[in-house]
């Protein structure tokens, strides 16, 4: 009989349920400041319908890995630099870790936020908890990778402060 | 003008032209989002698609893609953009239609989908933004970026995205979708011979 009580642990294991956010709204971890303006209003995607129709192609990706909901919003400044925020909220925090695998590449930096992220040339991408998130920048110049950074730092500190 | 599908938001913004041609940019019109029911007849596996009204209005059709990596058909441009005119049902279909397991599980069949599609109304024209583009992560991005500061037109779409595949280093005939299109006589898979005007300055 001393199978049961290994079957209990992994029953156990198995039951427990993903870190979830809590978070009323995903617009809860947009960065709020006076320099970065929201272009429009965000778009959301609360299904596999929507998603399909917010992000125009691609959408079997994140749904292969467990998607929950999602959240696209840009930002502008004075200067006509721009910023895309895609968060990602998957069914599991393992579904954000594939996610971010597969769209991480081998040749970027990794830099510390979150749980993991790697910066490219215009983009900067990290994974924390259940949430996957991208932050692409659009004639960012030479600040490029020090606004992306902050970005996306912003982004970590409000999920870290959201009441959960 | 109508836009049947729009970009994802601010696709026009980065445009060189984008604020002198603010105003022309101004009569494109969103399409009403309403589709209607076809029976199609002389395709390969599609025999019925829901597909958005406003393209059986037009008098002119243009298809205007961003040619990109895919990430299940290793390729994207004019063919697989007329996706874009379809509900997202219907696109399911292409995916899952056979019913083989996995959103790619049966490429053959989303590319013969993809060709009938394009069999139904194909464009007037055909336009490629090849300016920048992902060579990886795609459709959605992000990804290692090309820049390569091209625009292609034509009025063979087949023909057009068997061009472009060069900018993805693609052989033409590693690509599906192209080769069904081409098999149901909807244009030219293979881009040698074909009479190319380059304007480049």
């Amino acid at each position: 009989m001393k199978w049961i009580p290994l079957t209990l642990v992994v029953l156990v294991l198995w039951t427990v349920p993903a870190p979830d956010s809590g978070a009323a709204e995903l617009s809860d971890f947009l960065p709020e400041n006076t320099v970065w303006k929201p272009e429009g209003p965000a778009t959301r995607a609360d299904n596999e319908a929507d998603l399909f129709a917010a992000i125009n192609g691609g959408a079997e990706r994140y749904l292969r890995y467990g998607f929950k909901r999602a959240l696209y919003q840009r930002f502008q400044d004075s200067e006509e630099r721009r910023i895309s925020l895609e968060i990602v909220e998957m069914g599991e925090q393992t579904g954000a870790k594939s996610l971010f695998d597969e769209l991480a590449g081998k040749d970027g930096t990794r830099v510390d936020i979150g749980d993991e992220a790697v910066l490219h040339g215009y983009y900067l991408l990290f994974r924390k908890g259940p949430f996957y998130v991208s932050v692409t920048g659009t004639g960012l110049g030479k600040e490029g990778r020090k606004i992306l950074m902050q970005a996306a730092d912003s982004v970590v500190r409000r999920m870290e402060t959201t009441n959960r | 003008m109508i836009t049947l599908k729009n970009p994802p938001g601010g696709y026009w913004d980065p445009a060189e032209h984008a604020v002198s041609e603010a105003e022309t940019l101004k009569l494109l019109i969103p399409a009403g989002g309403a589709y209607s029911d076809h029976q199609l007849k002389g395709t390969q596996a599609l025999k019925k698609a829901d597909i958005i009204r406003e393209l059986f209005e037009v008098d002119v059709f243009i298809n205007i893609s961003i040619v990109k990596h895919h990430v299940g058909t290793n390729f994207s441009c004019i063919l697989k953009n007329m996706m874009g005119a379809l509900p997202h049902h219907t696109c399911r279909y292409f995916h899952m239609g056979t019913g083989k397991p996995g959103w790619y599980g049966d490429l053959d069949h989303m590319n013969r989908c993809i060709a009938d599609i394009n069999s139904v109304r194909p464009p007037d024209l055909s336009v490629v933004d090849a300016s920048s583009f992902i060579l990886t992560n795609g459709p959605f991005g992000p990804g290692k970026l090309a820049t390569e500061n091209a625009v292609v037109a034509g009025v063979d779409p087949v023909l057009t995205d068997a061009y472009c595949c060069r900018f993805l280093n693609l052989d033409p005939e590693s690509v599906g979708m192209i080769q069904a299109a081409a098999e149901m006589g909807l244009g030219k898979a293979d881009p040698t011979g074909a009479r190319i005007l380059n304007t480049g300055s």
